[in-house]
């Protein structure tokens, strides 16, 4: 799942496992050639500068805020509803994490646009959180 | 004179060249040249990129028509122009070999997946095809 809590901020559910090897068999690439360059550009614009928000949650806010829930509410000013079901979601799978990220952060935002598209979005969510990577 | 009266929006286009090496042009081999599996689900994707080539007009009959060459300018200067001179002498031996040289272009108004290839800088260089769409890319 992918939700914008700002202008270009998003938070993506992703297995942690997912290597750019493992994103290039599940996309189907099968040489090195254009589809290859395209989508290894696409794996480091979602990837780029990405935080896991439960570790910065556990390294640097644990005591300023309760618990995660918490800490989403007030600092990402996500409503309760939507925070129930990211953390549902993330408790689903011991491999999901939840990774802050820039739209921006790797410099060509035309590729992470398209990778979020409405020609895209749903398989890319699909393959980000796919249970058994 | 042309004047716009309404909304001026920020769409363009792109052009690239297709130096075609074989007879036929099919999807199955422009699935190899881009290097994507047939069973992909992205195989749409790039089925609507090889559809986005197939409206081609061959390089001459391109630059004759609508090439607006100047009074003094030739073929030559026109691709050099528009592509680069490495992608002229590319022309060159493209027609010494006998393969077909086409132009075409790609639009940022017919949707996400065209509008991407349109602003993309990508070179498709196989046994079979070469396709240049460096030229124009945002």
């Amino acid at each position: 799942m992918k939700y914008q809590y700002d202008s270009y901020k998003s938070i993506l559910l992703v297995n942690k496992n997912l290597t750019l090897e493992k994103f290039f068999n599940e996309v189907g690439i099968e040489n090195t050639s254009y589809a290859k360059d395209m989508f290894y550009r696409m794996y480091q614009a979602i990837f780029a500068e990405t935080k896991n928000i439960e570790e910065l949650y556990e390294k640097y806010y644990k005591q300023e805020y309760l618990s995660l829930n918490e800490f989403l509410y007030k600092k990402y000013c996500i409503d309760n509803d939507i925070i129930e079901d990211i953390l549902k979601k993330k408790e689903s799978n011991p491999n999901f994490i939840l990774l802050d990220s820039d739209n921006f952060a790797y410099g060509d935002y035309g590729i992470f646009d398209y990778a979020f598209s409405e020609d895209m979005d749903n398989r890319i969510i699909n393959i980000l959180s796919k249970e058994d990577i | 004179m042309k004047i716009k009266t309404d909304f001026v929006t920020n769409s363009s286009s792109t052009s690239f060249l297709i130096i075609q090496k074989k007879e036929e042009f099919k999807l199955s081999d422009f699935l190899k040249a881009v290097g994507i599996s047939d069973k992909s689900i992205f195989k749409d994707v790039f089925t609507k990129l090889y559809d986005s080539f197939s409206d081609m007009t061959p390089l001459d009959e391109y630059i004759m028509r609508h090439g607006r060459l100047e009074a003094d300018e030739t073929s030559e200067d026109w691709i050099i122009k528009t592509f680069s001179k490495d992608i002229f002498q590319k022309v060159l031996d493209a027609k010494n070999s006998g393969y077909k040289i086409y132009y075409g272009e790609l639009s940022s108004d017919n949707g996400w997946t065209e509008g991407f290839f349109c602003t993309d800088s990508f070179i498709i260089d196989t046994d079979s095809i070469y396709i240049d769409a460096t030229s124009d890319g945002w």
